[in-house]
């Protein structure tokens, strides 16, 4: 394949955000700090992301043809913007890394608890490097099918809660209960770094649109579209379980659909469920995957074959480091979601300001004579 | 030739020999091939290149495709190395153990005709095993039973009333955390050992664990004095600002021996019965106390959780309840209103019904003499309300869940009387009930068979 030449299309963009997004979201119930106003917290972490998410276009825009490696160059001198991408790069690979344990702990919890972890993650780790081997093209047409089958499934799963009786509006009550502090504190930094701060790859893969113009437009719908969205699944979430229990369960999505009782032979739906987190978390998993060994070509010329290899076996070990599931939950929501806020919102808003006009002249003078 | 005299001399035929094997065929098939078709042997042909680093991919997808089978295997079940539970019961040892019973399901005899007899072997086998915690007795199950038993068809836990005064809290902290043991199974309390009703039959049913669920389910629906819940639902309640919860009692009624072996279905009537009776109410975690079954279907008709019933009342001035209704739809909205230092419940109950039975004077031609029925109909249910409200305020357990409603909509009073609530403030509540029934349908008939009786005879 050598170099990678693909281009995808505005909508594909689109679709890659919603699925990227949802990826495993759902699994867990965010905000329940905020009690039964977690959805209230959610919002108000989408809105903050939603500005995020025009800081990042706006970068994009000065330099349509680079991607983020390209960009960190451009505004801090090569040295630096190698340094801060390769940074950026194992980010993105940790990243994925979570992401794949996440995938082993959701199978074994749920599906296969004899299975050995390493066995489940290899699988998937293996089906990551394979979509990545065959090139960007390929990845964006697989989350394009995907999606009416991530659509229709959680249409059918709220539709059965709604059937079941199961959801009572009165479990979001009251709201604000101890006023708006608690819900601000949940929300920031922690919301806004995951899961809506998390669209930060797109800077990667925006530069394969540039064929396209309403990529920004279709951009900004996609991400107004799948905040609703989960917000809506938090929501319905707390309306089934409540605050209390919602913060017992590791995985409240999954106990709210084993919830489901009807007509005596629909039951134990959880399976349903397993199969959606499936497929948001190889999502999830491929992206920040293609994003990082995308960043390392781009940074340090290392080709796109090269970087699969090499990132695929650092991730597949790097997800054992983790001792025990309590310690992956807690790094992932409560530590590792204060560190990145560096990358995700620091480094573009300094970006942002210190490179006003110049950067803009500078790409088009590169582009002129490369 | 050459090849077959190899393989006599005893040489193994490797991989490798066996794709040059191969390939010397498929050259001694080639002539006939056409000859403008090279490329088709070529294909055939296998290819022992080294591989090259864009076939790696592939190459690597071969390991992680042969381990998706024995991931199925490493957590195949067989259904002959199960022992599939039907009910669960929890009991008290002397000693304060927590020890368990489980009724286990005999394939064999189930799948025999009949009612409960199976042939003549039982359909279900109760044991028990006991520990200090609930997994630690179901870990010792393997001590005694040759299969491993499976919850997942678990309907029923029944919980004595002994374990359920010591406290429920590890029973729920054990089904909550295991996937296998499922949180949507029916609870109920007995007033005897939990063992006994699991050990008895129900007729009509070969498993009786699925046949108390059913009873319950039926209840529920039609009769109105109970309602199912569920391991999940209790706990939500529990979990609720009041910390109340009213689970179903089971108990033996009638009189003689007990049902627990199938020669009882020989005769056309049994001794004891398996029966619902009583409500246990729970507060924080513990049974407080036991309703009566007409005082929990007021405090249902409280808390808008009444599906369906049919309520017996009397005619005007009388005390016989003579007449019933069969009540449909029924929406309940309670108020809570300020009054000096405690609060007043202003309780609004609405339903429809149609009539089953009427043995009152007087025909129900025109709709103004619906309005004595109703109202008779209206004054039943008010003090069916009034007398589960007073028994629970006896309890002094918020069983009518006015401490939720407070939370809600007065949050700011309620956080000062939160914390003695179901002991000082609720007691104290005073009720105001309003109750509208529409007698929407009369049935087939006008006038009572009684009234035409009279008139039939004052005519002679």
């Amino acid at each position: 394949m050598g170099k990678e030449t693909s281009s995808v299309s505005a909508g594909q963009i689109a679709i890659f955000i919603m699925m990227f997004s949802i990826g495993s979201t759902p699994m867990f119930q965010l905000g329940t700090d905020a009690k039964q106003d977690s959805w209230i917290a959610l919002a108000a972490a989408a809105v903050a992301g939603l500005g995020m998410l025009w800081v990042y276009r706006t970068l994009q825009n000065r330099a349509p043809e680079e991607d983020m490696g390209g960009l960190l160059k451009l505004h801090f001198g090569k040295v630096i913007g190698i340094v801060l991408g390769v940074a950026m790069s194992l980010l993105f690979a940790y990243e994925s890394m979570r992401n794949v344990r996440d995938f082993g702990e959701l199978t074994l919890s749920t599906l296969l608890p004899q299975t050995p972890m390493w066995c489940v993650m290899l699988i998937i780790t293996g089906i990551a490097y394979y979509t990545v081997s065959k090139g960007l093209t390929t990845f964006f047409r697989i989350t394009q099918i995907l999606l009416p089958v991530l659509v229709g499934s959680y249409g059918l799963l709220l539709l059965l809660l709604l059937i079941g009786g199961l959801i009572d509006p009165q479990r979001l009550q009251p709201v604000l209960e101890n006023g708006i502090g608690p819900v601000l504190k949940t929300a920031f930094p922690d919301l806004l770094s995951f899961p809506f701060n998390q669209v930060i790859v797109l800077l990667v893969f925006w530069k394969y649109a540039t064929g396209s113009k309403k990529t920004g437009a279709a951009s900004y719908t996609a991400y107004i579209a799948v905040a609703l969205f989960l917000i809506a699944v938090n929501a319905v979430i707390m309306m089934v379980l409540g605050p209390a229990l919602t913060e017992l369960k590791t995985l409240p999505t999954l106990e709210a659909v084993v919830l489901i009782r009807l007509a005596n032979f629909i039951e134990r739906l959880d399976i349903l469920v397993t199969m959606l987190l499936y497929i948001g978390l190889y999502v999830k998993i491929a992206g920040m995957y293609f994003a990082s060994v995308l960043l390392l070509r781009s940074c340090c010329k290392v080709p796109l074959k090269v970087g699969a290899l090499a990132i695929a076996p650092l991730i597949y070990a790097a997800s054992f480091l983790e001792p025990t599931n309590t310690y992956h939950l807690w790094a992932g929501l409560e530590m590792s979601v204060k560190m990145t806020p560096f990358f995700q919102i620091v480094l573009p808003l300094l970006m942002l300001i210190i490179g006003i006009g110049w950067v803009k002249r500078k790409a088009e003078r590169q582009k002129a004579s490369p | 030739m050459k090849r077959e005299a190899g393989l006599r001399h005893g040489e193994q035929p490797g991989i490798l020999s066996l794709f040059r094997r191969k390939a010397e065929h498929l050259e001694f098939l080639s002539h006939l091939l056409p000859k403008s078709r090279p490329s088709l042997l070529r294909r055939l042909q296998p290819k022992l290149r080294p591989s090259s680093l864009h076939r790696l991919p592939a190459l690597l997808l071969i390991p992680a495709l042969l381990l998706l089978g024995p991931a199925g295997c490493w957590d195949r079940q067989e259904l002959n190395e199960l022992g599939i539970i039907s009910a669960t019961g929890v009991d008290l040892t002397d000693t304060g153990r927590w020890e368990v019973s489980y009724q286990l399901v005999i394939p064999n005899a189930i799948s025999a005709q009949g009612a409960y007899v199976g042939g003549s072997s039982s359909p279900v086998n109760v044991f028990t095993s006991v520990g200090d915690s609930f997994r630690g007795a179901v870990s010792r199950t393997t001590q005694e039973m040759s299969r491993r038993v499976y919850f997942s068809h678990n309907q029923v836990v029944v919980i004595s009333e002994e374990a359920a005064r010591r406290g429920i809290n590890n029973l729920m902290e054990a089904y909550m955390r295991n996937g296998d043991s499922r949180e949507t199974v029916t609870v109920l309390v007995t007033e005897g050992s939990a063992r006994t009703i699991l050990e008895q039959l129900l007729p009509m049913e070969r498993i009786s664990g699925v046949g108390i669920n059913r009873l319950i389910t039926l209840e529920e629906k039609y009769g109105g004095n109970f309602r199912q819940i569920s391991m999940f639902e209790m706990m939500q309640d529990l979990l609720s600002p009041v910390h109340i919860t009213a689970v179903p009692g089971i108990g033996l009624s009638g009189s003689g021996a007990a049902v627990d072996t199938v020669d009882a279905a020989k005769t056309t009537h049994t001794g004891a019965k398996v029966r619902l009776q009583k409500v246990a109410i729970f507060k924080n975690n513990k049974l407080a106390g036991w309703l009566s079954t007409h005082e929990n279907r007021g405090l249902l008709w409280v808390t808008n959780r009444v599906k369906g019933s049919t309520v017996s009342f009397p005619c005007q001035g009388e005390r016989q309840k003579l007449n019933s209704i069969r009540l449909k739809k029924q929406k309940t909205r309670v108020t809570p209103v300020r009054k000096g230092s405690g609060w007043l419940m202003k309780i609004e109950s609405k339903a429809t019904g149609v009539l089953m039975e009427y043995n009152c004077p007087g025909s129900m031609r025109k709709p103004q003499d619906l309005l004595p029925v109703e109202a008779s109909i209206e004054a039943e249910l008010k003090r069916d309300m009034e007398d589960g409200i007073l028994a629970a305020q006896r309890l002094k357990a918020d069983a009518a869940g006015f401490g939720n409603l407070l939370h809600l909509k007065h949050k700011e009073e309620w956080k000062q009387i939160e914390s003695d609530w179901n002991e000082r403030g609720f007691p104290k509540v005073e009720i105001e009930i309003s109750v509208h029934v529409k007698l929407a349908k009369t049935g087939r008939s006008i006038e009572s068979y009684n009234e035409a009786f009279e008139k039939s005879r004052k005519k002679e």
